[in-house]
């Protein structure tokens, strides 16, 4: 029982600090819950990525568990043990430049034979839908598709219109502060931002998915104050 | 991949004497007594060249002098599982007609990266040496081992019938050295680099194959990161007329697949269909790659799908009906993209996929699958912290509609004792179980409790288990029950498992046919490793890192036991603790401690 609990004390995690348990419960074990989306953001602002699967450290030395918290003010992520879980590094690195040229893929601009689909989803809403972003060419035209597509999941005063128009900022402001909603997205670096702030052609390049979520989860976005620092042409129209 | 006793699986096999001398056996006097002895070596000779099963063979060799002798001169292929077991001056002396070799290096744990690079395993020496004694060598089968351009270099030139060139999980070489093999051996028929690490030398090696007619049967080159020259392999392809299999790799697009197959499709038994993306945009109308599978009248085995273009995979329908492999463990698909394939592939045999396919995948293959031989889920995000897609429900699902099962690979991030115990019951034919729970001590997470029962009643039912991986919770009851029931068992990998020196004794005192033993990160120590002393020389390796072993204890060990060669591989700044053991790796040898060890091994 004592190797297990030693074993366990090296076990770094997100929750509550404790008596170490022996048995984990699920009630108990804080990584076991799908994280929330401002978990996160937390996380992805704090730690920068948390993108860290395949960071096996190929150390010519003695497999020591590595911890790789960037931000010493966020608990640390749980620590990446070498080698585990046991994927080969051939399989591994195959992954891993998948993974990156999927978002290439998403995001590259070649053209009308390209599609750009992203996840649409909506906090609320029963099911997910898809886009091509390659479809519209403004903020406006996606803003319009979006609203059409989810104008039957809307529900309160703001009916279809109710689709956040991304061009006017004070409306923005506004709606943040009510139970209104507004668009956000994933961007390559798996950062989550306001739909709005860079070029259109920029957005495309770079969004992955789509997220509209209720104003009042709006608040803490890292990016949001952005849109009163610096908006693009494209945007004020 | 069979796992059969290696070549000497009683240790004194291969000694230079034989085990028992002519006046012992009766055999031998009764029928010398009349013949003489060349008429009777022909007679064996003539006999014995039929025993293909190395088992049989190794056998044979045992029955008196003679028959060790004709043995030695009939077998012609040779299976090393550690190369380090022998040294190649040993195989050419006893083994003087071999013409294949299937040759083992560095242990499995190697490929995750707990060892350091440049550990060995070498091919240079035994190249070189069989160069001069195997002249009509054809066929080599390597398996994480250390291969050089050069090496490719002298195999290439000094074995004029070569045939067969097979490298799996190998480094060390790259397109020149392939290059060199392609132009200078003639007669290759097979030549496969499976998830080895190919440096892109930037040689068009596809254009070094001889210009007429080749007698190519299986060119596979999928683990290669290197762009090919594409209308070099069509003309190669084209005038391959035996061509049975071909797996390319991700930098042959779907068009080009296309062209390929409308080249060469009805032959094709097995395909591996590169990117199975589209490369060139800009055409407004894709080819009908439907129509290119439909040609596929022969394929029975499909991988690849390396970047896969979801949207193009209804092509491979016309080939599902026929398929007995599987793998789509290179691609992210959903389950909404992959039940529409796999509800027509009723004869698959062996399937492999990501669980990206979720539990609802799964369930979709327990449906149809019937004849599920070998399933092997891998984790799209490899990571212990993540809410995994397939669990229990998938498994559960897959015991009760594959009930043919024989092997199994599966990662999952949440299990039950309750799913392990129906899949023992369910599956009685399982060889092969090996389930990574990623959460390192994940119990049940349903009731809590540790995986024994689960684990147990896999070794207690399927009678036939061979090889088996463990994760979870586990206390020492799961390897009592291993030791009690496990009487099969050869291979055992165990990693954050057990409680105390017990469990591995366990399993020591009680599995009568291990051969590879593989643990890491548990709380065993000397007295376990003490109590297997009368197991080692019966077993292939055995290796422990991260566990609680002295230095004291190991070289005990390797005191007592002199033809046990035990390494321990550490970094140097174990200074402070200089007892501790970081990692120990340990195995019978014939011809001592090898002479190529790097500065981090200690050979006691």
């Amino acid at each position: 029982m004592e190797q297990l609990i030693n074993l366990k004390e090296t076990e770094l995690c997100l929750g509550l600090p404790g008596g170490p348990d022996p048995v984990e419960t699920p009630t108990k074990s804080c990584l076991r819950n799908k994280r929330g989306f401002s978990e996160i953001v937390e996380l992805k602002l704090g730690l920068h990525s948390t993108k860290q699967g395949s960071v096996d450290l190929n150390v010519a030395g003695a497999p020591k568990e590595k911890t790789l918290h960037k931000d010493p003010s966020k608990p640390p992520a749980k620590a990446q043990v070498v080698g585990w879980p046991p994927v080969r590094n051939y399989r591994k690195s195959v992954m891993t430049h998948q993974k990156c040229s999927e978002v290439e893929e998403a995001s590259s601009d070649r053209g009308g034979g390209t599609v750009a689909f992203v996840k649409v989803s909506m906090d609320g809403a029963p099911y997910l839908r898809k886009v091509d972003l390659k479809m519209y060419k403004s903020y406006k035209e996606l803003s319009d598709a979006l609203a059409k597509m989810f104008s039957s999941f809307t529900m309160g005063s703001y009916g279809a219109q109710g689709m956040i128009d991304f061009m006017n900022e004070s409306k923005v402001m506004d709606l943040v502060n009510s139970s209104a909603y507004v668009p956000s997205y994933e961007d390559k670096d798996g950062d989550w931002m306001l739909v709005g702030d860079v070029p259109w052609p920029m957005f495309i390049e770079s969004c992955k998915r789509l997220r509209i979520m209720k104003g009042s989860e709006a608040i803490g976005l890292g990016t949001f104050s952005s849109l009163f620092i610096s908006l693009s042409d494209s945007v004020l129209l | 991949m069979s796992e059969d006793d290696e070549d000497q699986s009683p240790a004194t096999d291969l000694r230079s004497q034989p085990p028992c001398s002519p006046n012992k056996s009766r055999n031998c006097i009764s029928s010398s007594q009349t013949f003489p002895d060349h008429v009777l070596e022909n007679v064996l000779e003539n006999v014995l060249q039929f025993l293909d099963s190395r088992c049989d063979r190794n056998a044979a060799s045992l029955v008196c002098k003679l028959w060790w002798k004709v043995e030695g001169l009939t077998r012609s292929e040779v299976f090393i599982g550690n190369c380090y077991a022998l040294s190649p001056a040993r195989l050419t002396q006893r083994f003087k007609r071999v013409r294949s070799l299937l040759l083992k290096g560095k242990p499995r744990f190697a490929d995750f990266n707990l060892m350091p690079a440049d550990w060995g395993a070498n091919f240079a020496p035994w190249v070189s040496t069989m160069a001069k004694a195997y002249p009509w060598l054809e066929k080599v089968d390597l398996k994480r081992m250390f291969v050089t351009d050069d090496d490719l270099a002298l195999l290439a030139e000094s074995f004029p019938g070569f045939k067969e060139l097979i490298l799996v999980c190998c480094e060390g070489f790259g397109t020149s050295g392939i290059a060199v093999v392609a132009n200078k051996c003639r007669k290759l028929k097979v030549l496969d680099l499976i998830e080895s690490d190919v440096t892109d030398d930037e040689v068009d090696w596809v254009s070094c194959f001889p210009e007429d007619v080749t007698c190519l049967e299986s060119l596979a080159f999928d683990c290669v990161e290197a762009p090919i020259n594409f209308k070099a392999l069509e003309g190669l392809v084209g005038r391959s007329p035996l061509l049975r299999k071909l797996r390319l790799n991700r930098f042959v697009s779907l068009e080009e697949v296309h062209r390929l197959l409308l080249l060469g499709a009805p032959q094709l038994t097995s395909l591996g269909t590169g990117s199975f993306s589209r490369g060139d945009q800009s055409q407004q109308e894709p080819p009908d790659y439907a129509a290119a599978f439909r040609a596929c009248k022969s394929v029975v085995c499909l991988s690849g799908f390396r970047e896969l273009m979801p949207e193009y995979l209804p092509a491979i329908l016309p080939v599902c009906a026929n398929l007995t492999s599987l793998n789509f463990s290179y691609a992210n698909i959903s389950p909404d993209m992959f039940k529409p394939i796999i509800h027509n592939c009723h004869k698959l045999q062996i399937f492999w996929a990501l669980d990206s396919i979720c539990d609802e995948g799964l369930q979709a293959v327990a449906a149809t699958c019937k004849e599920l031989r070998e399933l092997r889920i891998f984790p799209f995000d490899p990571r212990e912290d993540t809410e995994g897609p397939v669990s229990e429900l998938g498994l559960q699902a897959i015991s009760e509609g594959c009930r043919k099962l024989e092997s199994l690979l599966y990662f999952c991030q949440h299990m039950t004792n309750a799913a392990l115990i129906a899949m023992s019951h369910n599956c009685p034919e399982l060889t092969v179980f090996r389930l990574c729970i990623m959460g390192r001590l994940r119990p049940d997470h349903v009731t809590g409790k540790a995986m024994d029962e689960g684990f147990g009643a896999i070794v207690k039912n399927c009678k036939k288990l061979t090889r088996l991986a463990v994760s979870g919770l586990l206390t020492d009851q799961a390897f009592r029950y291993m030791g009690e029931y496990g009487k099969l068992i050869r291979t055992l990998s165990v990693a954050f498992a057990g409680d105390s020196d017990m469990a591995l004794r366990h399993v020591l005192e009680g599995c009568p046919r291990l051969q590879k033993l593989e643990i890491r990160d548990s709380p065993f120590g000397d007295v376990a490793l003490r109590s297997g002393m009368h197991r080692y020389y019966n077993m292939r390796f055995v290796w422990m890192s991260a566990c609680r072993l002295t230095m004291g204890c190991c070289k005990d060990v390797a005191r007592a036991m002199p033809n046990l060669v035990v390494e321990v591989i550490g970094s140097d700044d174990d200074d402070v603790n200089r007892d501790y053991v970081e990692t120990l790796y340990m195995y019978r040898s014939l011809d001592g401690p090898r002479k190529d060890a790097p500065q981090f091994v200690t050979i006691l």
